[in-house]
């Protein structure tokens, strides 16, 4: 399964990425792996791809990189900023 | 507004007295009790009255209210004429009204800090089935050539010692901007909504509109124009397309697409409750995607980032109610009591006082703001 941004204004800025939500008003905040992850799924990545850009970017071992990137997936889908292709 | 200027600017285009004036004729019925609401200078009021209303109550949270006060005497109008000096939602009224006019409409015919003050007018002060001068809105947008205003807004490199300054762009392309100067059309304007103000007090937000326009000249397309349109009464609209005072917007797309005729544009337009627009662009030729511009007003903050630095917990929220007690915040100038700011406030937004107090403490805690008792 693959995912991809949803088309939402951002704004980088100092490391960190700011996405707005528009019709809540809501500002979303990423940074560190987060905003690095973020950057990966401006094109479709699958969960697996991530991993392992993940790995070959920071000094992590496998289990923690896939924790990150399901937690990082899950909260990107409950706050409705990620769709599947 | 509590100085002269800004009522000189509805007092003297006599356009725009003359669109209330024929819509008031043509909306006001025998024995209406009209509410001008944010009366300042009482002008719509007396319209209303020539028209044949029974009675106007003016409610004005400056004291420009008084000097309408005066102006009713010496038009021999003050025996059917009251004024009140308060806050909108706020104030006790006499009696419910069953005709509000009002030129509380705020930026671009859409803003949410007028149609909250609009809406718990309604709420409070109108009768059952009252009507409203003006009763709803028309929307436009034009795609529009503007390389000299999308230049100063995104090209900050140059000049000034050599100085990079160029990530001011980045926040610059994130707001619209009231429009004084020609732009050039590159495609006819289309409407991209209405919206009722019949029931404001029930809200209104979020609204979403898109709109598909057609290129017809090639080139560069910087942005869109707004115009709005504010229906007084059946027939008479009164806006930025009808030389009153009331401009016209610039939303710029960053980047600016190169465009043939025939290509089309989807413009969205997003409006929250926090008073944030939000607009996107996508360029379509022949079916397929070419280009996008995603733009968001709480984009052009420098809130977001304060707070990210500041405080390492920070968690999204709602930008422009952040906004608002940060700007409150700002005026704690170390004479005035939270009290005083909360009173200023609710005076000035229609906020329940203890409201107003509320949120400034609950500021003063989150972002560790001191003060002596």
């Amino acid at each position: 399964m693959k995912y991809v941004l949803r088309d939402l204004p951002y704004q980088e800025f100092g490391g960190k990425v700011f996405v707005v939500e528009p019709r809540e008003g809501v500002l979303h905040m990423f940074e560190d792996t987060a905003a690095f992850l973020w950057h990966r799924l401006r094109r479709p990545a699958s969960a697996r791809d991530l991993v392992a850009a993940l790995l070959e970017e920071y000094e992590v071992d496998e289990p923690t990189a896939a924790r990150d990137v399901e937690a990082f997936l899950a909260e990107l889908r409950e706050k409705n900023l990620v769709r599947v292709v | 507004m509590s100085e002269i200027l800004e009522h000189l600017y509805l007092l003297r285009s006599r356009r725009r007295i003359a669109a209330y004036r024929r819509a008031l004729r043509a909306v006001v019925r025998p024995g209406d009790v009209v509410l001008d609401a944010g009366c300042g200078t009482g002008i719509l009021g007396f319209l209303a009255l020539r028209a044949g209303a029974a009675r106007m109550i003016g409610v004005d949270r400056h004291p420009v209210v008084l000097l309408a006060r005066e102006l009713a005497k010496r038009n021999g109008l003050a025996d059917r004429a009251t004024f009140v000096l308060g806050s909108l939602p706020d104030v006790d009224l006499p009696q419910r009204a069953t005709l509000m006019v009002s030129d509380l409409i705020g930026h671009g015919g859409i803003d949410a800090r007028a149609f909250r003050i609009l809406g718990g007018t309604q709420r409070r002060h109108l009768a059952e089935r009252a009507r409203q001068v003006p009763s709803g809105g028309v929307y436009w947008i034009t795609p529009v050539r503007a390389p000299r205003i999308h230049r100063r807004l995104v090209d900050w490199t140059g000049g000034f010692d050599g100085l990079d300054l160029g990530l001011v762009g980045r926040f610059a392309v994130h707001r619209g901007y009231q429009l004084f100067e020609p732009v050039r059309a590159v495609g006819p304007a289309v409407e991209i909504g209405r919206l009722s103000f019949a029931r404001l007090d029930r809200g209104v937000f979020p609204i979403e509109w898109t709109a598909e326009v057609r290129v017809t000249s090639p080139g560069v397309v910087h942005g869109v124009r707004w115009d709005y349109g504010l229906e007084l009464a059946p027939g008479v609209l009164m806006g930025s397309r009808s030389r009153v005072g009331r401009q016209p917007f610039f939303f710029p797309f960053d980047p600016a697409p190169a465009v043939r005729r025939g290509d089309r544009l989807r413009v969205t337009f997003v409006f929250s409750a926090d008073h944030n627009w939000s607009w996107t662009m996508e360029q379509r030729r022949g079916g397929r995607v070419c280009a996008r511009a995603m733009h968001a007003g709480a984009l052009a903050s420098f809130l977001p980032l304060e707070q990210a630095e500041l405080v390492p917990s920070w968690r999204p929220h709602a930008p422009a109610e952040l906004a608002e007690v940060c700007w409150r915040i700002a005026r704690m100038d170390g004479t005035r009591t939270l009290a005083d700011l909360a009173r200023e406030w609710a005076a000035q937004d229609g906020l329940r006082e203890e409201e107003a107090l509320e949120r400034l403490r609950r500021a003063c805690l989150e972002f560790k703001i001191g003060g002596s008792p």
